[in-house]
């Protein structure tokens, strides 16, 4: 059977779906896919045979060598927009924390002094302010997370968990103390990079065309 | 040490057609799913030719050519050739295996 080709039609929702690859297959690859992707014949096994090979090509990551993607040591913008992430998301901790109770804080600092009454006020603005803060925050998290992970070259979806995480962790500081909060998303965030490491999607220190091993 | 085909896992299939299809010159992908819907009625997907193609890449079987355009033709190496003659030798075996019981039976 001979199959038959549309020649040179690009379909934009199958190429979104190599992003489901991890990023040192699709710089290898990306290319050329796409450009068979835009002759191919639409349809659904197509599009099941790009999940299931984006599915084969996280559990092989060895297959592709890595070359120049997922190397923090040559890009460290992914490193520095995440912990960026995280430093905002404590910051919107701390806010958030100040609209919750934002009169006793300044209370205990300022006591009994006529500048007080100033203080609070300038307390309320700012806690009003944070409510807007926190909510762009969780926002910003996910956005900084992407934004270095498309800087490193880093999978997208590695970007997607992290940010998934750090948002659990956020959701988990309304209903749990802080510390408890902290200490579980700093776990969490842990344990994601600590399994796509092993699973090779992040190599701290693998030089430009240095052979994977097995 | 000696190659195997098995090696390629659940893209074996896959990869000795492609290897079957590079069999006679260099071909890119687009051309290598055409040779081997001709060739053998079975139409890869682009998701599954690719996992073999870097699987047959990795092993050393097939190896990447200066892309025309933005297709990247590939081709068979020595040892990629070399594995296809003897999966090529086995299957003979078990054609012929077949046939004659099949004959007898």
């Amino acid at each position: 059977m001979k199959p038959s080709f549309h020649g040179g039609r690009r379909r934009g929702w199958q190429l979104w779906l190599l992003w489901l690859y991890p990023a040192a297959w699709r710089q290898r690859y990306r290319e050329e896919l796409t450009a068979l992707l835009g002759a191919h014949p639409d349809g659904v096994r197509t599009v099941l045979s790009l999940i299931v090979g984006a599915a084969d090509a996280h559990l092989h990551p060895r297959l592709v060598p890595r070359a120049a993607a997922g190397t923090w040591r040559r890009s460290p913008a992914g490193a520095i927009a995440l912990l960026g992430a995280i430093g905002v998301l404590a910051l919107a901790e701390v806010a958030l924390q100040q609209v919750r109770d934002p009169v006793s804080g300044w209370q205990a600092l300022v006591g009994g002094h006529p500048a007080a009454r100033l203080l609070l006020s300038a307390s309320q603005a700012t806690a009003a302010l944070a409510v807007l803060f926190g909510l762009a925050s969780c926002v910003g998290v996910v956005a900084a997370v992407l934004v270095g992970c498309a800087a490193t070259g880093m999978s997208v979806s590695l970007g997607v968990t992290i940010g998934c995480v750090l948002l659990l962790g956020r959701l988990n500081s309304e209903l749990l103390p802080v510390g408890w909060s902290v200490a579980i998303t700093t776990m969490m965030v842990a344990a994601v990079i600590v399994t796509w490491v092993a699973h090779g999607h992040i190599c701290p220190s693998r030089a430009v065309g240095e052979p994977a091993a097995d | 040490m000696r190659p195997r085909v098995d090696e390629l896992g659940r893209f074996s299939d896959a990869g000795l057609l492609v290897l079957t299809s590079l069999a006679d010159g260099a071909k890119h992908g687009y051309a290598m799913i055409g040779d081997i819907g001709q060739f053998s009625g079975t139409v890869l997907e682009p998701g599954t030719l690719y996992g073999a193609l870097a699987r047959l890449e990795k092993a050393g079987w097939v190896e990447p050519l200066a892309a025309q355009e933005r297709r990247r033709p590939y081709r068979l190496t020595a040892a990629g050739e070399l594995v296809l003659q003897r999966q090529l030798q086995s299957m003979r075996r078990v054609v012929s295996t077949g046939t004659t019981r099949l004959a007898t039976a």
